[in-house]
């Protein structure tokens, strides 16, 4: 008994021993089946990182093996270029315009092929298909669609406009042309992730309102609305840092032009570095967007969870 | 076992990674075969047939890239930055591109060709832009001109003529418009565009007048502001004003406005010569066209063009067929891939081999060169390449009316200044 009661106690503590060294090893294993992709991680993404900000403290041209340590120079030399202030301007510009209306089309879609119609399988599809496209191949079909004499001014002559647009080639239009391909582009993005939060929505709660004689708007913006939260935070963070990296179709469609409408911070940092060889102010360029997507997309990400909280 | 398994596969990824990320020797492919790079169009055409007539001597197979877009010179700077660069690639003459020859070599990233004793026939006027510290980096190909490449056959049916003064040129450009024609169509979407009307006009205006204008340029005595730039800028805004170009022209692609000289729908287009295949593509089956110089004065004797020693080919320092690649480049030097090179891309070579025929295209232009009345293409002798990109923006303001003359010249001289 004696040696009962000295066992007794011992074997719950071996079994939480075994327990809490099973969970160790359960542990340690899962970081092992981690380490290959965070060691992708590490060198694809995190080692590049750093050094690219590293590199913002130098002159380096790209090219050569010299590279001096300059400081905070790089940096000031953006803030005195009044070009920097305008490209800065015309990114968030171009940020903000794309995440509004990208959004609310995309909602507006999304609400259309969450209907009974019947097509709805193949609208969705259609809808959706830009958003697999190259973002390049994009942006020269509609370079084509929006040339002096392409097919959109082929039909406004047709219409008898007398002298159609010059989109891209219109200093006032062509920032204008550039959001129009994103909104074109995103807009069937936005549309299935609101349609994923429609579909997540109660039916018998939309049924009830029926029955309630609730509207369409009022069913809209007192049950629907707070359903698609979640999925309207993802949108809006998505499509404004879309909209602040934007390159791609800038590049493809204007060059940043013409005489620099277009040209963002990617625009002007790709052609720092490719075009000058001024690879230490690039970098800079780029730490001050990475800074400026982290504040703009973190604000907005508190706001939208107080939002939702609430 | 488990951990051991896991923590050698994880090992190998890390190391798989590790060494990927490390690796910077060129891309692989058949080590036998050489890889070369260089522009597209005509020079493509020209580089395919010589790099076959290579092949047929020496049995060394070429893989030939092209990229006719702007961005050549950026994506051939990545890949030399990357170490993943071709082997024998095209290079810009002189120093005004991120491509050009002085960016490259002052980066070690240009073998020395200077063995291939070619040095001592280049001309005079081209010494400067074929060189870098006294060494040859690149076998030069063909020379570029500059100026109007006219449909003819549109131009006879129009019943009209090429100017030869500057008041001509707007006549032209009223009479053009009488036709039911527009006298040039430039295709300023694409940033090379804009700058070939100043190109055109400044030999005439400011590096015939004052053949040490860049020098005093590089020395800080002369500024764009201050010269015949600012004449040459007024002429292209009253060209502009005259209705010289096609409608919307801002936004014309240079594709576009090829196609619309080759079609006749415009009289003619102003550019290098390299631009004539392009139109030619676009053009009906017995069109004829010409190129004849921009006249820039009411005086035809003032008149002089720009041209340039436009296409050379230079050795990867780290190329990995090393010996094939000399080879390559001391095979361009010989007079028949010189010959081969200029007729398959209507150009002229640089070594002009004996009983060369010039493109019949050329012959207006062909007297010009003999006579000494022409001067390098400005670029080539601008110390960065932010001057041209800049030069290319102040145009598309100035010429939408956003700009004055003064401060397009002003955004030009800043440039000119700047370090970068």
């Amino acid at each position: 008994m004696s040696q009962m009661q000295e066992r007794l106690p011992a074997a719950p503590l071996q079994r939480g021993a075994k327990a809490r060294k099973s969970r160790r090893q359960g542990v340690g294993a899962m970081w092992l089946f981690v380490l290959p992709a965070a060691a992708v991680y590490l060198f694809v993404v995190l080692w590049p990182t750093l050094q690219g900000m590293a590199l913002s403290f130098t002159d380096w041209d790209g090219l050569s093996a010299v590279k001096n340590f300059v400081g905070f120079d790089n940096f000031a030399l953006i803030f005195a270029d009044p070009e920097s202030f305008a490209a800065t301007w015309r990114t968030i510009l171009i940020a903000v315009v794309i995440t509004v209306v990208q959004n609310v089309f995309g909602l507006l879609l999304a609400l259309g092929v969450n209907s009974r119609i019947k097509s709805k399988y193949a609208l969705r599809v259609a809808l959706f298909a830009p958003v697999v496209i190259i973002p390049v191949a994009t942006a020269y079909t509609w370079r084509f669609i929006l040339a002096p004499t392409g097919p959109l001014n082929d039909v406004l002559s047709a219409l008898g406009v007398q002298n159609p647009p010059d989109y891209l080639g219109d200093s006032q239009l062509a920032i204008w042309a550039v959001c129009l391909v994103m909104i074109w582009q995103y807009s069937g993005y936005s549309m299935v992730i609101f349609l994923a939060g429609l579909q997540g929505v109660p039916e018998e709660i939309i049924e009830a309102s029926y029955l309630d004689g609730a509207g369409p708007v009022r069913r809209f913006w007192s049950i629907i609305r707070p359903e698609l939260a979640p999925a309207l935070t993802i949108n809006l963070m998505l499509s404004i840092i879309g909209g602040l990296r934007i390159f791609d179709q800038v590049w493809a469609l204007t060059n940043g032009g013409p005489g620099n409408s277009t040209m963002t911070i990617s625009t002007q940092l790709y052609q720092a570095a490719f075009r000058f060889g001024e690879f230490g102010y690039r970098a800079a360029l780029a730490v001050i967007l990475t800074l400026m997507v982290a504040v703009i997309s973190g604000i907005q990400y508190l706001a939208l969870r107080r939002q939702n909280g609430n | 076992m488990h951990y051991k398994g896991v923590a050698v596969l994880a090992g190998i990824a890390l190391a798989a990674v590790s060494l990927a990320g490390c690796s910077n020797t060129p891309s692989g492919g058949d080590s036998s075969t050489l890889k070369v790079a260089g522009l597209g169009a005509g020079d493509h055409d020209a580089l395919v047939a010589v790099g076959d007539a290579f092949t047929k001597e020496t049995g060394i197979k070429l893989d030939i890239s092209e990229d006719g877009s702007a961005n050549y010179a950026t994506t051939l700077r990545t890949q030399l930055g990357a170490g993943t660069g071709p082997d024998v690639f095209f290079v810009y003459p002189g120093s005004g591109s991120p491509g050009a020859q002085k960016t490259l070599a002052e980066a070690g990233l240009l073998e020395d060709l200077s063995s291939l004793g070619f040095e001592s026939k280049i001309p005079p006027a081209y010494v400067d832009a074929a060189t870098y510290d006294d060494k040859s980096y690149l076998v030069p190909m063909t020379q570029g001109l500059i100026g109007a490449i006219y449909n003819d056959t549109a131009m006879q049916e129009a019943g009209l003529t090429a100017p030869t003064t500057f008041s001509e040129v707007l006549q032209f450009c009223a009479d053009a418009k009488t036709a039911g024609k527009t006298a040039f169509a430039q295709g300023f979407l694409d940033e090379f565009i804009p700058q070939m009307i100043p190109y055109a006009l400044t030999p005439t205006l400011v590096y015939g007048p004052d053949p040490d204008f860049a020098a005093q340029q590089a020395d800080g005595s002369a500024t764009f502001a201050d010269s015949g730039w600012k004449e040459a800028f007024d002429e292209y805004k009253q060209m502009t004003d005259a209705g010289c170009f096609q409608p919307n022209f801002q936004g014309t692609s240079f594709v576009d406005s090829a196609g619309m000289v080759g079609r006749g729908e415009s009289l003619a287009l102003v550019g290098v010569n390299a631009f004539l295949q392009q139109i030619q593509d676009a053009a009906p089956d017995g069109t004829t066209f010409a190129i004849r110089p921009l006249p820039a004065t009411d005086n035809p004797d003032d008149t002089r063009i720009a041209a340039a020693f436009a296409a050379g080919y230079g050795v990867n320092a780290k190329a990995k067929n090393k010996d094939s690649a000399m080879k390559f480049a001391e095979y361009l030097a010989t007079p028949e891939a010189q010959a081969l090179y200029a007729k398959t891309a209507a150009g002229l070579p640089v070594f002009i081999p004996e009983g060369f025929e010039a493109d019949p295209v050329l012959a207006d232009m062909i007297p010009y060169l003999a006579d000494n009345k022409f001067s390098p293409y400005p670029d080539q002798g601008w110390p960065n390449n932010r001057v041209s990109a800049v030069h290319a923006s102040a145009l598309q303001q100035l010429l939408s009316g956003d700009i004055s003359v003064d401060d397009a010249l002003a955004q030009m001289d800043q440039a000119y200044n700047s370090k970068g």
